[in-house]
C-alpha cells in the first residue's frame, strides 16, 4: 500500500510531466490572460491617473477568465480517455489524486503569470512596490481560484452541453477571492495596511485546496456512477 | 415524532403525506396573505420618515426572509441526500430551488424598488444586497445543473453538492463584500431600523411573513407530490393511485 | 374621499408601492398558474406510461 505522499508525488510528477509535453495549451491560457490585459488601456479613455487604479481589479478578472477556461482541459484528457475511471478503482484517494493534478498544473501556470507582472505594471503604469503586492497577490490568491474553476469543470464533465453556466457557478464562489486579491493591491496603493488581506486571502486559498478536492472526488464519481 | 420522519422518507408515505397537508397549509397562506396584506396596506399608520412608501417592507421583507430560509433548507435537503442517500431530499431539492429563486428575484426587485424613493438609486454596492444577487446567482446555477444531468437521480447528487459547497461560501461572501463596502465607501447604508418597530406594524408584518411561507410550502409540497408519482411510476402504488384517479 | 383618494395614492408613492406589490401578486397567480399546469402535464405523462 502506497503512502500518502508517495500517491500524492507520483500524480504531481506525472501532471507535470503530461503538462510539459503539451505546452501550447498552458502557452494559450497566459496568451489569452495577456492579450485581455493588454487591450484594456485601449479601450478606457487615456487617463494616466485612472490606469493604476484598475489595474488590480482588471488583472484579478483576467486570472479568472483565463482560469475558467483552462480548467476544463485539466479533467477532460483524463476523463475520455478512461484514466479517471482507473483512479476509482485504484483504492487510492481520489482527493488526493485530483489535489495532485491541480497543484501540478498551478506551479505551471504561475511562472508565465508572474513573468507577466513585470509587464503589467508597464502596460498600466505600476510602480515596483505596487507590482510586487500585484505579484503576491496573485501567488497567494491563485491556488484557490484554480481549485475553484475546477470545480466548476468537474460539474460540466458529464453534462450533455457545456454552456455558459460554468461561469455562473463559478463567480459567486470566487468573490471573495477576487475582493480580497483586488483590495490587497488598492489597500497597498493607497498606502493603507494591507496585511490582513493577505492573511484572509490566504487562508482563504489554503481552505479551498484543503476542503475542494473532496467535493471534487464526489462530483467525479457521481459523474462516473451513472 | 421520529418515527413520523422516518416514515415521511419512503415515497408512498410522503406523497400521501403531501396531499393530507395540503388544504391546511393553503388555508393557512390565505389567511395569512389576506389578513396581513390588507392591514399592512390599508390599517397600519404611516411610517414617520419614510410615508407611505414604507408599505413595500410588508412583500419585501417575507420575500428576503423566505429566500435565506429555502437556501437553508436546501442546504439540510442536500445533508440528508448525500449522507443518508434519501431520494425524496434530492426531489424536493430542485422544487425549495426553483421557490427559492424565485423569492430571490423578488427580493431584488421589491428592494430596488424601495430604495428608488428613498435613497434616490435603484441599486448601491451595499453588502445585503450584493450577497442577496449572488445568492440568486446560486438559485440558478442550481437549477441550470439539475435540469442538464443525464439522469435525475445523478442531477440531484450534482445539485446538493453545488447547494453545500454555496451554503458554506455564503457567509464568506457576505463578509467579505461587508468588509470591501466598509472599506471603500466610508458609513455602510442601512436598509431599515429593525430594532424597536411598532406592534401595529409588527403584527402585519408577521402574518404576511406566515402567508409566503405557507404559500411556499403549499407550492413545494404540491409539486414534490406530482414529482415524486412521474419519479416513482414504476411501482405498483402509483399504478393502483392512477387507475383510480380520473386522469 | 379625501382619504381614499390618499391612500391610493400612497402619499405620492403610488407607482412604487403598487409597482412592488403588483410584483408580488404577479408572481402569485403565475406561479398558481405553473403549478396547475405542471399537475395537467404530469397527469398526462403517467396516463400515457400506464397505457402502454
Amino acid at each position: 500500500m502506497k503512502g500518502l505522499w508517495q500517491v500524492f508525488g507520483h500524480f504531481f510528477k506525472r501532471e507535470l510531466l503530461l503538462q510539459c509535453r503539451q505546452l501550447r495549451y498552458l502557452l494559450n491560457s497566459v496568451l489569452f490572460f495577456f492579450i485581455f490585459l493588454s487591450i484594456f488601456p485601449l479601450s478606457l479613455p487615456y487617463d494616466r491617473a485612472l490606469l493604476p487604479i484598475l489595474a488590480p481589479g482588471l488583472t484579478w478578472v483576467a486570472i479568472l477568465l483565463s482560469f475558467l477556461i483552462s480548467a476544463d482541459r485539466l479533467l477532460l484528457q483524463d476523463y475520455e480517455q478512461g484514466v479517471m475511471e482507473q483512479w476509482l478503482l485504484s483504492g487510492d484517494s481520489l482527493g488526493l489524486v485530483l489535489c495532485a493534478k491541480v497543484m501540478a498544473h498551478w506551479f505551471l501556470t504561475l511562472l508565465p503569470i508572474l513573468l507577466c507582472c513585470p509587464l503589467i505594471a508597464l502596460l498600466f503604469g505600476l510602480q515596483g512596490r505596487e507590482m510586487g503586492l500585484l505579484a503576491a497577490s496573485l501567488l497567494c490568491g491563485t491556488p484557490g481560484l484554480l481549485f475553484l474553476c475546477t470545480l466548476a469543470a468537474a460539474f460540466g464533465l458529464s453534462l450533455k452541453q457545456k454552456p455558459a453556466f460554468m461561469a455562473l457557478i463559478v463567480l459567486p464562489l470566487t468573490l471573495p477571492l477576487l475582493i480580497f486579491g483586488a483590495g490587497l493591491v488598492t489597500l497597498g496603493m493607497q498606502g493603507l495596511a494591507y496585511t490582513g488581506y493577505l492573511a484572509l486571502l490566504s487562508a482563504l486559498s489554503l481552505v479551498c485546496i484543503a476542503l475542494i478536492p473532496w467535493a471534487l472526488s464526489g462530483v467525479i464519481r457521481i459523474s462516473h456512477a451513472a | 415524532m421520529w418515527k413520523f420522519l422516518y416514515q415521511l422518507a419512503s415515497p408512498k408515505n410522503f406523497y400521501r403525506f403531501t396531499q393530507r397537508v395540503q388544504p391546511w397549509v393553503a388555508a393557512l397562506a390565505l389567511f395569512g396573505l389576506g389578513l396581513g396584506l390588507t392591514w399592512g396596506l390599508v390599517f397600519a399608520p404611516a411610517d414617520f420618515q419614510q410615508g407611505e412608501a414604507y408599505r413595500i417592507m410588508y412583500v419585501h421583507v417575507p420575500c428576503a426572509f423566505l429566500s435565506l430560509a429555502l437556501y437553508a433548507w436546501m442546504g439540510f435537503l442536500a445533508v440528508l441526500l448525500l449522507v443518508w442517500r434519501i431520494k425524496i431530499a434530492g426531489i424536493l431539492l430542485n422544487v425549495v430551488a426553483e421557490f427559492g429563486a424565485c423569492m430571490a428575484f423578488l427580493a431584488l426587485a421589491t428592494g430596488s424598488i424601495w430604495g428608488k424613493p428613498m435613497w434616490g438609486a435603484w441599486w448601491v454596492w451595499d453588502a445585503r444586497l450584493t450577497s442577496e444577487l449572488i445568492l440568486l446567482l446560486l438559485y440558478l446555477a442550481v437549477l441550470i445543473t439539475g435540469q442538464l444531468a443525464k439522469q435525475r437521480a445523478e442531477g440531484d447528487r450534482l445539485t446538493a453538492i453545488l447547494a453545500l459547497v454555496g451554503l458554506v461560501d455564503l457567509p464568506v461572501i457576505h463578509y467579505s463584500v461587508y468588509w470591501w463596502n466598509t472599506l471603500h465607501q466610508g458609513a455602510s447604508l442601512r436598509l431599515f431600523a429593525k430594532p424597536t418597530i411598532h406592534s401595529s406594524m409588527l403584527y402585519p408584518l408577521l402574518l404576511s411573513l406566515l402567508g409566503l411561507i405557507s404559500f411556499c410550502a403549499w407550492g413545494i409540497l404540491y409539486k414534490a407530490g406530482y414529482e415524486v408519482l412521474l419519479r416513482e411510476r414504476r411501482q405498483t402504488w402509483v399504478k393502483e393511485l392512477c387507475e383510480e384517479k380520473p386522469a | 374621499m379625501t382619504t381614499l383618494l390618499h391612500w391610493v395614492s400612497m402619499g405620492g408613492y403610488a407607482p412604487y408601492v403598487w409597482s412592488a406589490y403588483g410584483l408580488v401578486g404577479l408572481f402569485l397567480v403565475l406561479q398558481l398558474l405553473a403549478l396547475r399546469s405542471f399537475k395537467q402535464r404530469s397527469l398526462r405523462q403517467l396516463s400515457r406510461w400506464f397505457d402502454r
